[in-house]
């Protein structure tokens, strides 16, 4: 039935071309399975994206039902146990593996010239990926969310001189509550990923053009 | 030396790309001399790029049919069985509705508990025609509409329910006597017991 629909396609916008650039360029012989890891961080991301939008059907960050919402997902909601786990294990590997990543570029000496600006939105990249790690641990809205916030702002406020407003400014006022739940679930589910999603094109665009470091 | 790998071999006139044949490979293979392989059409390369969108497919597939499964599963769910009291026909208790009065529509309402996913349940009044047909026979009509779920009213001296909105009218029994409604009146279930008349399942 639909036999000859790509073709079709083809005939009229000619993407093979743009696919095969994309997909099916060559790699380097000198490609080595550590260099696996920043293309397994990536697709981490994509299953958090995938597993964050499904939740993002039940999840309310209000603090009257985001405990409420999250433990209908998991204990009512048929595969809702399986997607939640899946976003919060999909979360501590994509931390590890980020490391991983960063770390075979740091022993390999990748970060080198030409490479110093990819370098940098990598590690920018980096601190995203902790964001997403601080802003996400509170939306459950437990005690145990609530406490390691309040003990995360608290270690942001020792920074000198502006310390208490970037404490004042996460937490949304005076005290952790309402506005803290809202705007962490906006810059979780909004902010960082837009920032990233930028951020990973220009990393990939970089590599792209760039090629892939020598090794030592 | 590193871990990271070989440096580059010296470069060839023609580089090696993934799935091109070494030219060392053609005679046989070099694990096993003198063992011939069979000529594939199938190639290093077209293999790895099928396993590759084989993977891939599984992959998503599965997180497609986790997501469909959970935010359709809420379309499926059932309202769990409950009975709930519309008053005691004959002997109406204060504020409760006499439902002596035989072949008469009479509105009234019932409190059900409503589930609402997560929130925490609460009372709700639901508006019902309930008709006493004597023999201790009670119908219960849902006051909306068939048609768009507009509520009805009783027309006493017509003998006949009136929608409001696109000009229905229902027989007292519920059947469709004009307009567009689709299908008769709904009713919910109805059972008397120890002289209390209880509503169940609306019947759709």
């Amino acid at each position: 039935m639909f036999a000859g629909s790509l073709e079709w396609v083809e005939e009229r916008l000619g993407l093979r071309p743009v696919a095969s650039r994309v997909l099916d360029h060559d790699v380097p012989q000198h490609i080595t399975w550590w260099h696996c890891f920043g293309g397994l961080t990536f697709f981490t991301f994509i299953i958090m994206v995938a597993t964050g939008i499904i939740m993002a059907f039940f999840y309310v960050p209000s603090p009257d039902h985001a405990h409420d919402s999250v433990a209908y997902l998991q204990n009512e909601v048929p595969f809702g146990a399986i997607v939640r786990n899946l976003h919060r294990w999909g979360a501590y590997t994509m931390v590890v593996l980020v490391v991983m990543h960063m770390m075979r570029v740091f022993v390999q000496g990748a970060y080198r010239k030409p490479r110093e600006m990819n370098w940098i939105v990598g590690v920018v990249a980096l601190l995203m990926v902790f964001g997403f790690g601080f802003t996400g641990y509170l939306l459950p809205w437990d005690q145990k969310a609530y406490w390691a916030t309040n003990v995360g702002i608290n270690i942001a406020g020792s920074v000198p001189f502006v310390g208490s407003f970037i404490s004042a400014f996460l937490r949304g006022g005076p005290q952790l509550g309402a506005l803290t739940l809202s705007r962490f679930f906006a810059l979780h589910v909004f902010i960082l990923p837009l920032l990233l999603i930028v951020l990973l094109s220009m990393h990939f665009g970089m590599v792209r053009k760039q090629g892939i470091a020598e090794p030592l | 030396m590193s871990i990271f790998g070989k440096k580059p071999q010296q470069p060839t006139d023609q580089p090696l790309l993934p799935g091109t044949a070494a030219p060392d490979q053609a005679g046989g293979s070099t694990k096993f001399p003198g063992i011939r392989l069979k000529e594939s059409s199938l190639s290093r390369r077209t293999f790895l790029m099928r396993s590759l969108a084989l993977v891939t497919g599984a992959i998503a597939a599965s997180l497609a049919a986790l997501g469909l499964g959970a935010i359709t599963a809420p379309a499926l769910r059932k309202d769990a069985s409950q009975w709930s009291p519309i008053g005691r026909p004959g002997e109406p208790g204060p504020g409760e509705p006499d439902l002596a009065t035989l072949n008469t529509p009479l509105l009234t309402s019932f409190t059900k508990l409503s589930h609402d996913a997560y929130m925490a349940a609460r009372p709700e009044q639901i508006p019902v025609f309930v008709i006493n047909e004597g023999d201790s026979k009670f119908t219960v009509f849902d006051v909306r509409c068939t048609h768009l779920g507009c509520p009805i009213s009783w027309d006493g001296d017509g003998e006949k329910f009136n929608c409001p909105c696109h000009g229905a009218v229902f027989a007292p029994d519920g059947k469709v006597l004009a307009g567009p409604p689709p299908k008769p009146l709904n009713r919910y279930e109805t059972k008397l017991e120890d002289g209390v008349l209880y509503a169940g399942q609306l019947q759709v």
